[in-house]
């Protein structure tokens, strides 16, 4: 890395906490007053011209790219005036908000709102994957002439204002590159000049050009509007003519293009948040804010075509580099695809820069393709796919995505041991609900409102385990019924609620302005809807303890279970221990017990697909993630036979519970290559690796055999976190010390130090894998 | 046949190249003072405690046909003992553990086809260790020649105190000796590890010479034999011939172990200072690994 990088990184970790992008709140407060009676689209249009006709330029000589917007420590009176504008914007009824938000996850309330001050109807989704190919190839005028023929073409008054406002943010972007063109004019840098004003218009000519524009693009929707976590799609594919030119012209070496890509890398995360913006316990700790509340882009690199041949490129090399070379950043993430057969020295790379808990993590095409063509996604097009956010699909340019549902799979079971009721309910009358998925839920994705089934009959008559899986399935299938009942509804409030909307990605996306309707209610090709499975090894143990203790042994008929877990083992400390101690588990390459982790999949992507019909807009994907949430996923759910007592967590993501897997990390993935991955679009498997694996002259060489081997074997994801408990608990001790310290939570890295209390001791509780 | 064995290692990276399974077998005809894994030197069977998982239930002294176990599993008689394993099954603590199972060929390979990918992704495969393997060489012999035919590679890790036939019969069979040095003054050997070094220098020879590839170990304790004299005299004996040499610094984890089996009289050592060690390997004339 440049020396001088090295010291404006340094610098930047030691920024003050408080500094904040202030003057976007203000201005966002004028534009109101003069933009909100105008119809919808040229509202926000405008509004998002405003902003970036008005925020200040900063100007910065050093580094290579340009492109900034301004931080200061607001005063106790503007924190007040902040405060009070966001709540006369947020405090709303939930009706509301899914009216003007559409979804509310990541507004929770909590001491930082001020900051995410913007009129809920400017907000934006984000994460979504814009035509990058489009725009490195052919500019921003390309986007505008598009927008601008379509315009000519439409009658249609709505419509029209949709085009008009597309029309207009895609100036607004090109003069906000101008402005920076001026002052690099002001600043006695002509040539610098020159390029910008090209930028605003043309299309790019070089790899540093391409680059210049994309961050410019970024920066502008990012820090103004919130454009939250982008996916940036697979850069090392529609930048490599730029870098392939640039070498062939013997104007860029590849040293220097390295050098480029770290600026450019740092350059994108240099506004960000510093704290672990999905714990919400880190809330009170004291780093420094993010400057507009947007999270983490995702590059994704690698990968192959249908036909297996590799993608992998000098690009992808360069990227994945550059990443490890930053590891002491905790964003951007790079997305490795990878797949049977992938070059050795390119994985091996992959895999040292996972060891040096850089950002970045991988997926295996050989399940990810065949998954997205099970939910109905075209051949060529499951080709291209991206993942975005914590772990997330979608297939870039051409799908609208981002509500999910953080779908609890031990309440079905706990639904399905008690006849349909939640044990905490037994004998009280069963309350009238329009639909289980409470709209408050389907907005956050969480499944916290009392969720309630079907009656699959008494207990006594479940002979088999067959006839329990079937009571299991019932339920299942029952709750997803209930999920697609709700987001109908919500389909239809929504759409009447977005007659003539725009948002910033409608102006980058295939199909939006070529319909000329927005990708919420249709403009794109494809629509997906996430459920993320969560607790799946919590239920696989809890279904070979019921096989083993009813079916098998016989010490116990279901009804005596259920009714020792509806009393939450009071009373059977004994039986609790045992089933903790004596039981096999999940995660120890046992096939009676890992069995039911297909058992269970199986169920739940059947029951998704059982949901999804040509009519409904939104296809219902599949995932095995509970990102953080673990731990609240398990406030829902009372005793489960595993030997969990009520509230307590469940099992994270794709791992074993917590400390079950005692055989060694072979046996470990040997078991989550069980899961049928091939019909789940994401997740993630987080593993914690004591540095002693890869320590020794091969240890990367095991590493990478290591997690090959998983790929091989069917496995779907992999992020690790190198780094053994004394050392994180030394960090709890001393954190100034430690402020690099990054660590892998989900789909994004946070430093350790950042952290709360409570998700920094639940990441030293994540079995450590080490060598032996 | 049965093999008689303690435990088995799954992703095992310290015991060979690449990923491997190894599997530690019971009995060992050495005594080292310092041995990291006293539950593998009776070949009899043996009853492990875990004192920290207790909590004095006292099911295991309830379930005990023998009346082996007191009240409190501090009164327990290991005479009386048959290891049966009724109390280990019983225990919802896991707070006690039975040393030494009997497995056949056919049941470990079951285990090691598992993870036969990782092994041949990363160069890994089998290792047999204890305990010193040696003593059931027979059974290895049948085990290795199950791993050979279905593609397994193997190595095995000795202290080299058997007769030679043994190793000769293992010779076809074996991908990779890891052979322990342990101290090259065969009184001091006496001394520390119950036998004398002449036969152990002997085979190590006599494998060098019929071309087996061989890794030296060797366990280093500060004053014990660290001084560089000493390891310059064991690095003239081995000259270039291994592959390579692995130095092993005395660590104190098996201390807890010799509780856990009901030895309380270990003697504790010192760990020689990292520098040293880096010295000590420019001393050998074939690569050295610390």
């Amino acid at each position: 890395m440049e020396n001088s990088l090295k010291q404006r990184i340094d610098a930047w970790l030691d920024q003050d906490y408080r500094l904040v992008f202030y003057e976007r709140i203000t201005l966002c407060r004028e534009a109101e007053a003069m933009f909100r009676h105008l119809p919808p689209a040229l509202a926000y249009a405008k509004t998002f011209a405003y902003l970036l006709e008005n925020i200040t330029v900063e100007y910065e000589t050093q580094g290579m790219f340009v492109g900034k917007v301004k931080q200061i420590i607001p005063t106790d009176e503007e924190r007040r005036a902040a405060s009070a504008l966001y709540s006369r914007w947020w405090d709303m009824p939930l009706e509301e908000f899914q009216k003007t938000a559409y979804f509310c996850y990541s507004f929770k309330k909590n001491s930082r709102e001020w900051l995410a001050s913007r009129p809920p109807w400017l907000i934006t989704q984000g994460h979504l994957s814009f035509q990058w190919k489009e725009l490195a190839e052919n500019g921003l005028s390309y986007f505008e002439k598009r927008a601008q023929d379509r315009l000519a073409r439409e009658n249609d008054p709505e419509a029209r204002q949709y085009l008009e406002g597309i029309c207009l943010s895609i100036q607004a972007i090109q003069n906000y590159i101008l402005r920076y063109a001026q002052v690099a004019g002001e600043h006695g840098d002509p040539a610098r000049q020159e390029l910008l004003q090209r930028l605003s218009c043309q299309p790019p000519e070089t790899l540093f050009e391409a680059l210049q524009l994309i961050l410019l693009v970024m920066l502008s929707i990012k820090r103004t509007i919130s454009y939250d976590a982008p996916c940036m799609g697979r850069i090392d594919q529609y930048l490599l003519p730029f870098y392939e030119r640039d070498i062939a012209a013997g104007r860029l070496t590849r040293e220097q293009a390295l050098s480029m890509i770290e600026e450019f890398l740092f350059k994108d995360m240099e506004g960000a948040a510093l704290y672990d913006h999905m714990s919400p316990d880190s809330l009170e700790t004291e780093v420094r804010l993010d400057v507009s509340g947007e999270d983490v882009p995702y590059f994704i690199v690698g990968g192959r075509t249908l036909d297996g041949v590799s993608c992998v490129n000098p690009l992808s090399h360069l990227f994945v580099e550059a990443i490890d070379e930053l590891h002491m950043l905790k964003a951007p993430v790079i997305i490795v695809r990878t797949f049977n057969g992938i070059e050795e020295d390119f994985f091996q790379k992959v895999c040292k820069a996972m060891a040096d808990n850089a950002s970045l993590y991988v997926y295996n095409d050989e399940t990810q393709i065949p998954a997205f063509i099970y939910y109905g996604i075209a051949p060529e097009d499951a080709e291209q796919y991206c993942m975005f956010s914590c772990n997330n699909p979608t297939i870039p340019t051409k799908m609208g995505s981002l509500r999910q549902i953080w779908f609890n799979l031990a309440i079905p079971l706990e639904l399905a041991l008690n006849r349909g009721v939640p044990f905490a309910e037994t004998g009280k009358p069963r309350p009238e609900k329009t639909c289980e998925f409470a709209l408050g839920d389907r907005l956050m994705g969480m499944m916290e409102s009392g969720y309630y089934g079907v009656d699959t009959g008494a207990l006594e008559d479940m002979r088999s385990m067959e006839d329990f899986l079937a009571a299991y399935s019932a339920q299942l299938r029952y709750l997803l019924a209930q999920l697609r009942q709700g987001l109908q509804a919500d389909g239809a409030v929504e759409r009447e609620a977005n007659r003539g909307r725009m948002r910033i990605e409608d102006c980058f996306l295939e199909g939006t302005v070529e319909n000329a309707c927005d990708w919420v209610t249709g403009g794109t090709k494809y629509h997906q809807f996430m459920v993320n499975g969560g607790g799946l090894a919590t239920v696989v143990d809890s279904l070979y303890a019921i096989e083993q203790l009813v079916f098998v042994q016989k010490q116990l008929t279901l009804p005596q279970l259920a009714e020792i877990l509806r009393n939450d083992f009071s009373g059977q400390e004994l039986l609790l221990r045992r089933l903790q101690n004596k039981m096999n588990k999940f995660g120890n390459d046992i096939p009676e017990v890992d069995r039911y982790a297909k058992v269970v999949v199986d169920l739940f992507t059947q029951a998704i697909q059982e949901q999804n019909r040509p009519e409904y807009l939104y296809t219902l994907m599949g995932e095995i993630s509970t990102l953080r949430d673990f731990s609240t996923e398990g406030w829902y759910v009372g005793a489960t036979p595993n030997g969990r007592k009520a509230g307590e967590p469940l099992s994270e993501n794709q791992s074993p519970c917590t400390g079950a897997d005692m055989e060694g990390l072979t046996a470990m993935l040997n078991s989550v290559s069980s899961i049928p991955f091939y019909h789940i679009t994401g997740g993630p498997l987080n593993l914690r690796i004591h540095p002693s694996v890869i320590n020794g002259p091969d240890g990367i060489q095991k590493l990478s055999a290591l997690f090959r081997t998983y790929f091989e074997n069917g496995g779907m994801q992999l992020q690790i976190s190198v780094v053994d408990s004394e050392t994180l608990r030394q960090a709890q001790r001393e954190p100034e010390k430690y402020k690099n310290l990054t660590v892998r939570v989900t789909g994004y890295n946070a430093y350790f130090t950042h952290m709360g209390r409570e998700a920094q001791d639940e990441m030293i509780r994540r079995t450590e894998h080490g060598a032996f | 046949m049965t093999g008689n064995i303690v435990q088995i290692q799954r992703f095992s990276t310290q015991d060979g190249p690449g990923i491997r399974t190894t599997i530690f077998f019971k009995g060992c005809n050495l005594r080292c003072a310092w041995c990291h894994n006293p539950e593998t030197i009776d070949p009899k069977p043996s009853l492990g405690f875990f004192p920290d998982r207790c909590v004095g239930c006292g099911l295991c002294s309830q379930a005990c046909p023998e009346n082996a176990i007191g009240p409190h599993r501090q009164s327990f008689s290991p005479e009386k003992c048959r290891c049966c394993g009724i109390c280990v099954q019983t225990c919802p603590e896991n707070a006690l553990s039975l040393f030494g199972e009997k497995k056949t060929v056919g049941e470990l390979m079951a285990l090691l086809l598992r993870d036969r990918r990782y092994f041949d992704n990363s160069g890994g495969g089998v290792t047999a260790s204890g305990g010193e393997p040696m003593l059931q060489w027979e059974f290895i012999r049948e085990l290795f020649a199950a791993c050979r035919q279905n593609g397994i590679s193997t190595a095995l890790d000795t202290a080299g105190n058997v007769p030679f036939a043994h190793y000769e019969a293992l010779l076809p069979l074996t991908d990779l000796f890891l052979f322990d040095m342990k101290i090259y003054d065969d009184a001091k050997h006496r001394e520390y590890t119950g036998v004398g070094n002449a036969r152990i220098q002997q085979n190590l020879k006599q494998l060098l010479d019929r071309g087996a590839a061989v890794e030296i170990r060797i366990p280093v304790l500060a004053g014990v034999n660290d001084s560089p004299e000493d390891m310059k005299k064991t690095a003239v004996l081995l000259g270039n011939a291994p592959k390579k040499v692995k130095l092993l610094p005395y660590h104190t984890l098996g201390l807890e172990k010799h509780l856990i089996v009901g030895q309380n009289n270990t003697r504790k050592f010192q760990t020689p200072e990292k520098e040293h060690l880096q010295e000590l390997a420019k001393l050998f004339a074939c690569p050295v690994e610390i």
